[in-house]
C-alpha cells in the first residue's frame, strides 16, 4: 500500500459574525477513506468545488487536515513538523493544473530543476546536469531548454516541463492536479501518452484529479467519485462506467459523454 | 547554421524598454555624471571642503579669461582685489594685472584617494595666492564649487544607503508577515502601523534628539542614516506583505514547497523577487525623500554640522534674503538637490511604464 487516507477532514473556517455563536465552516474535504496501492492509478473525478484538489494537497501537506490521518507507506506523515516531513517529499510529487502559473517566470528551467538538488543537498555538478537532461529527454524535450525561461515555451511545453520537475525527484507518487485541462485536445493526447510511457520507466503511481472522464478512462484502474467533500462511489474504471451506482455519478457521466443514463431527474438533484 | 539567441528574462525585456525612453536617459546619465563627481570629488576640486580665505568672503564667479591683451592664450583668471563702495558694502575688483593660469594636476590640498592612498594631486587649480571660484564663494571664503562636490558626497549617498538599509528591513519583514501570515504578520503589521502614525519629519527630529549631540561627523552622518531609513521601512513592508498575500498563492510557490524548499528560500527566491518591478520603482521614488530629509535636518543646523559639507547645511546659508540678493549663487546646493530629485523621480516613472504591463496596456 503507497498511501492511506484515514478519515481525512478539512474544514475551513468562514469569517465569523458579530454576536454568531457558531463558528461556520466549508467542509471541503469530508470523512475521506482511499487508499492507492503501488502501481495502480487512481482517477479522482469530481466537479469543481466538490474538494478534490484540496484533498490533493492535503496529501502533499501543503494544507494541514483538520482531521484524519495520511498514511505514507505505512507511515503517518499528518504528524510530522515540516522539518521531519522534507526528507520524505520526494516521495509525492505534483503537476499543477496551469502550467503558466506553475513555472516561476524569473526562473530558467536549470534554476527550476535545481531546486530539487536543494533537499538532497550534496549533489556534484555533473551528476546534477546528467540527472536535469535525463528528465528532459524522457518528457521530450530538447537539453537545449535548460537556460529558457518559461514564457518562451507553448503551455504543452511548460506542463512537460512541470512534469520534468516532479520526476527529477524520483517520485513514487505523482498527484496531477487538472493536469491535462488547460490543453488542447492533441496535447491532451500527447501528455497522456508520455504519462503512460513515464509510468513504465520511473515506477511511478499516479493520482489523477479531473473533472475529464475520457482521460480517466484511459489512464487509471479505479475511479474515486467526490461530490461535496465526499467520496460517493469508488470502484473499477471500467465498472465506474459500464454500472454507476451514485446518481451523482451518472449524472456526471452523462454530462461527459452522452451517457444514456436512465436514472429519474426527481431522485437526485444537484443543489 | 543555428545561431544562438540568447534568452532574455522579463526583466532584461521591460529594460529594453527603459532605453527608449529618452528623458529618462538622460537623467539617468545627469545621475551618473553627480554621482561620479561626488566619488572623486577629492580630485576634481580644486580646494578642500575646509579651505577657506576670508579675505574673499562671497566672492563672485571668478570668469576665466582666454584672451590675453587681443591674443589667445591659454586660460587664466585674473586676482581679485577686495573693497568698499560709499555704501561700505564689499566689491571685489578684478586686479587686471595680476594674472594666474589654470593649471591641470597642480598640487594642493592632501587627500587620501578613495579614502586609502595620499595624494595632493587636483585635476585643475591656480597657484597661490591666486584663488578660482568657479561658482562663488560662501561666507568664510571657501570654494562653493569644490563644497558642492563634497556636500554631493553626503547627500547622494545618503539616499542610497538609507533606501538599502530600510528596503532590506521592509521586504524581508513585509515577505514574512505576508508569507507566514496569522500571529507573526498582525504582529509585524502593527509595528508598521505603530511607526507610520507618527508624522514622519517630527520622528526625524525626535530620533535626532536622542542622538548624543557630541558625536563627530562620521558618527552623525551614520545615525543620520539610520534614523532615516528606520523611518522609511514600514510603508514598503506594508505593500510587499500585501503582495506577498497573492504571490504565496501562485502554483510555483506550492510546486517548492512540495520539493522541500526552505520558507526562506522560498520568500527570497520567489516571492520577493516578484515584488521586485514594484520595489525598484518605489526604491527610485523614495531616494529623493532620504535626500531631503538629510537636507532638512541639514538645513536646521541637526545633520552634517560645518565645516563638513551637504548640500542641505550649505543651503542653510541661504536662508536669509540679505545673503541671497548679495550672493545668489549660494542658491546652487538647492538647484543640485532640484536636479537630483527631479532625475530620480523621471526615472522612477519611467521604469514604472516599463515594469509594470498593466499601465501600457490603459495607455492603448
Amino acid at each position: 500500500m503507497l498511501l492511506e487516507l484515514k478519515k481525512v477532514k478539512k474544514y475551513f473556517p468562514l469569517p465569523q459574525e458579530l454576536f454568531q455563536k457558531e463558528r461556520e465552516y466549508v467542509r471541503a474535504v469530508d470523512n475521506v477513506d482511499l487508499t492507492i496501492n503501488a502501481g495502480e492509478n487512481l482517477g479522482l473525478v469530481g466537479e469543481s468545488g466538490s474538494g478534490k484538489t484540496t484533498l490533493g494537497r492535503i496529501i502533499l501537506k501543503l494544507y494541514p487536515a483538520t482531521e484524519g490521518a495520511v498514511f505514507l507507506e505505512g507511515k503517518d506523515i499528518t504528524s510530522l513538523s515540516n522539518k521531519e516531513m522534507r526528507p520524505l517529499r520526494k516521495n509525492i510529487q505534483m503537476v499543477f493544473q496551469d502550467p503558466y502559473s506553475s513555472l516561476d517566470p524569473r526562473c530558467t528551467i536549470r534554476n527550476v530543476l535545481n531546486e530539487a538538488f536543494v533537499l538532497e543537498g550534496k549533489v556534484v555538478f555533473e551528476e546534477r546536469i546528467k540527472r536535469m537532461k535525463g528528465v528532459l529527454r524522457a518528457v521530450g524535450l530538447s537539453v537545449s531548454s535548460l537556460d529558457k525561461y518559461p514564457h518562451e515555451f507553448s503551455g504543452g511545453e511548460r506542463q512537460r516541463i512541470a512534469i520534468a520537475r516532479a520526476l527529477i525527484m524520483n517520485p513514487k507518487l505523482l498527484i496531477l492536479d487538472e493536469a491535462v485541462s488547460s490543453l488542447d485536445v492533441l496535447i491532451q493526447e500527447q501528455v497522456i501518452d508520455l504519462l503512460k510511457e513515464l509510468q513504465d520507466k520511473y515506477d511511478l503511481t499516479y493520482l489523477f484529479i479531473t473533472h475529464n472522464l475520457r482521460v480517466v478512462r484511459k489512464l487509471c484502474q479505479k475511479i474515486a467519485v467526490m461530490y461535496k467533500g465526499k467520496i460517493v462511489e469508488l470502484a473499477g474504471t471500467e465498472e465506474v462506467f459500464s454500472n454507476p451506482i451514485h446518481p451523482y455519478t451518472k449524472k456526471l457521466l452523462a454530462a461527459a459523454l452522452d451517457y444514456k443514463a436512465n436514472y429519474q431527474e426527481d431522485e437526485f438533484e444537484i443543489k | 547554421m543555428s545561431k544562438k539567441i540568447k534568452s532574455l528574462s522579463q526583466f532584461q525585456l521591460a529594460m529594453q524598454g527603459f532605453k527608449q525612453n529618452r528623458l529618462a536617459v538622460v537623467c539617468a546619465w545627469i545621475l551618473g555624471i553627480f554621482y561620479f563627481c561626488a566619488i572623486f570629488a577629492d580630485f576634481l576640486a580644486p580646494y578642500s571642503f575646509k579651505n577657506e580665505e576670508r579675505n574673499y568672503s562671497y566672492c563672485r564667479p571668478t570668469v576665466v579669461r582666454f584672451v590675453d591683451e587681443g591674443r589667445l592664450s591659454r586660460p587664466y583668471v585674473n586676482a581679485m582685489q577686495l573693497t568698499f563702495d560709499e555704501y561700505h558694502k564689499r566689491v571685489y575688483q578684478v586686479d587686471a594685472q595680476k594674472k594666474y593660469p589654470i593649471r591641470l594636476f597642480i598640487k594642493g590640498d592632501e587627500y587620501k584617494i578613495l579614502g586609502l592612498i595620499p595624494c595632493s594631486y587636483h585635476l585643475f587649480g591656480v597657484e597661490d595666492p591666486g584663488r578660482i571660484y568657479l561658482f562663488g564663494a560662501d561666507a568664510r571664503g571657501r570654494d562653493l564649487f569644490s563644497r558642492l562636490l563634497y556636500g554631493g558626497r553626503i547627500s547622494l549617498s545618503i539616499g542610497v544607503i538609507g533606501v538599502a538599509i530600510s528596503f532590506s528591513i521592509g521586504l524581508l519583514l513585509g515577505g514574512i508577515a505576508g508569507y507566514y501570515g496569522g500571529l507573526t504578520d498582525e504582529i509585524i503589521m502593527r509595528i508598521c502601523e505603530m511607526m507610520m502614525m507618527i508624522p514622519g519629519f517630527y520622528l526625524l527630529l525626535a530620533l535626532r534628539a536622542a542622538v548624543p549631540d557630541d558625536f563627530n561627523s562620521i558618527q552623525v552622518y551614520f545615525s543620520i542614516v539610520i534614523i532615516l531609513s528606520f523611518i522609511g521601512w514600514a510603508g514598503l513592508a506594508r505593500i510587499i506583505r500585501g503582495m506577498c498575500l497573492s504571490l504565496k498563492t501562485r502554483e510555483y510557490v506550492l510546486a517548492a514547497k512540495a520539493m522541500g524548499v526552505s520558507d526562506i528560500r522560498i520568500i527570497v527566491h520567489h516571492i520577493l523577487p516578484h515584488t521586485l518591478s514594484y520595489s525598484i520603482i518605489a526604491i527610485m521614488l523614495s531616494i529623493p525623500g532620504y535626500i531631503l530629509g538629510e537636507s532638512g535636518l541639514s538645513l536646521l543646523g541637526l545633520g552634517i554640522v560645518d565645516p563638513y559639507a551637504s548640500w542641505g547645511n550649505m543651503l542653510s546659508d541661504a536662508m536669509s534674503v540679505v545673503h541671497i540678493t548679495f550672493a545668489p549663487w549660494i542658491l546652487l546646493p538647492g538647484i543640485l538637490i532640484f536636479i537630483t530629485v527631479m532625475c530620480f523621480n523621471v526615472i522612477g516613472d519611467a521604469l514604472r511604464d516599463c515594469l509594470d504591463p498593466k499601465f501600457k496596456m490603459e495607455e492603448i
